[in-house]
């Protein structure tokens, strides 16, 4: 039996399990716990949550391997962490890590203006948010797994999200893999 | 024939589509209600503690465990051969024990060990079948009358059957793969309409050459 890892179908596929379900943000090993018995099928692993992120302002960072490491040895969901748009060593850290998905978020400072992580060049699988299809389509071709839509960080604004995915907004239309 | 596949969280759409594929109208089974009618039942794959509390909060747990002892057949992928399991080695509590084994959650590792490759199951034909393993769970015990339909290349059990319920590790959904599908149709219509002739017919799993 040939077996091979981290394919396309495999990263496609830990997407696919997650349908339906809540990806909680969480700042400790504790509230990852907390998440996990309360049903969430996933965390996101983060220093801070996205509205303190933006309330001190600065650069924001991928977190500390330490307590991204914490939370993966807390819980038996999948967990998430978030790099820089464009900061492929921050990614590479994270896939050292062993996490189960990298989201390329804007919630972060971006660390490139004009490009984004060639996502295909690792083994494992990337969320990317969208503000309409074209820019889906984009980072799909760099290889993103999974798409989310894009609010406006950290504002508790979801009217931003929610316009994006009933297809409100310009150009963007039911799309299916 | 109707064929019911859980919808509180995962990849129901998937089997609902491969039900589609050969020509098996798939019901979404979100409500106790939605059970009436189905002839066999399907648990996805998803996250099996998010799915665990939703089948309580729906009052889901009591119907499903009554249709699968009127025989109706119950076909489990991933975290549904989980929820299936007699018990579940780190601990958490079954959900369904109608499959006389002990599985462990996430047995391969992280996502980075999530893999793709063939797999042998012997009642299904000689063609093999291609296994998508997303952070899988793997059998490590069965009981008596717990037949092995497969095994990868080390020995490790990837796929059981119990009476009327299968369950594999991996997700024929994922690849195409529709003779899961087929197998459990056929057994769920001969549950509903034995048929002239049935008693000289074999269960449509007893074949010789299981993968024991």
């Amino acid at each position: 039996m040939t077996v091979e890892t981290s394919t396309w179908a495999t990263k496609k596929g830990l997407a696919q399990m997650l349908k339906g379900g809540v990806i909680m943000d969480v700042v400790t090993a504790d509230q990852a716990k907390i998440a996990e018995d309360a049903g969430a099928v996933a965390v996101m692993a983060l220093e801070r949550v996205p509205s303190d992120i933006r309330a001190m302002g600065g650069v924001a960072r991928m977190s500390d391997p330490a307590m991204i490491e914490a939370i993966m040895n807390a819980v038996t969901i999948p967990v998430m962490a978030k790099a820089r748009i464009g900061h492929f060593v921050e990614a590479q850290i994270l896939e050292a890590l062993g996490v189960d998905y990298i989201d390329e978020s804007e919630v972060l400072t971006p660390a490139d203006e004009a490009h984004h992580i060639d996502k295909h060049a690792f083994k494992v699988p990337f969320v990317c948010g969208c503000r309409n299809l074209g820019e889906a389509i984009r980072r799909i071709n760099e290889g993103a797994a999974m798409m989310r839509t894009k609010g406006e960080a950290g504002t508790g604004n979801v009217v931003e999200a929610g316009t994006r995915w009933c297809g409100r907004s310009p150009g963007t239309v039911a799309y299916r893999s | 024939m109707k064929i019911g596949v859980l919808a509180v969280q995962g990849a129901f759409a998937e089997h609902v589509a491969t039900l589609d594929a050969i020509g098996v109208e798939g019901v979404e089974v979100r409500l106790p209600s939605d059970l009436e009618g189905i002839g066999g039942l399907i648990l996805p794959g998803g996250e099996s503690t998010a799915q665990r509390r939703l089948i309580d909060r729906w009052g889901l747990r009591e119907p499903i465990l009554d249709l699968a002892r009127s025989g109706a057949p119950i076909f489990g992928t991933c975290a549904g051969m989980i929820l299936l399991s007699h018990e579940i080695l780190d601990g958490d509590e079954p959900v369904f024990p109608l499959l006389d084994v002990s599985v462990r959650r996430n047995a391969f590792g992280r996502q980075l060990d999530s893999f793709e490759g063939s797999v042998a199951v012997p009642i299904l034909g000689d063609q093999v079948v291609h296994g998508v393993f997303i952070r899988a769970p793997i059998v490590e015990r069965v009981g008596e009358g717990v037949d092995v339909l497969a095994r990868l290349d080390d020995g490790r059990i990837v796929a059981v059957r119990e009476r009327n319920v299968i369950a594999t590790a991996f997700h024929p959904e994922l690849a195409g793969e529709t003779r899961f599908h087929r197998l459990l149709t056929t057994m769920a219509a001969e549950h509903d309409d034995p048929g002239e002739g049935s008693g000289r017919r074999h269960h449509p799993t007893r074949r010789t050459g299981l993968a024991r």
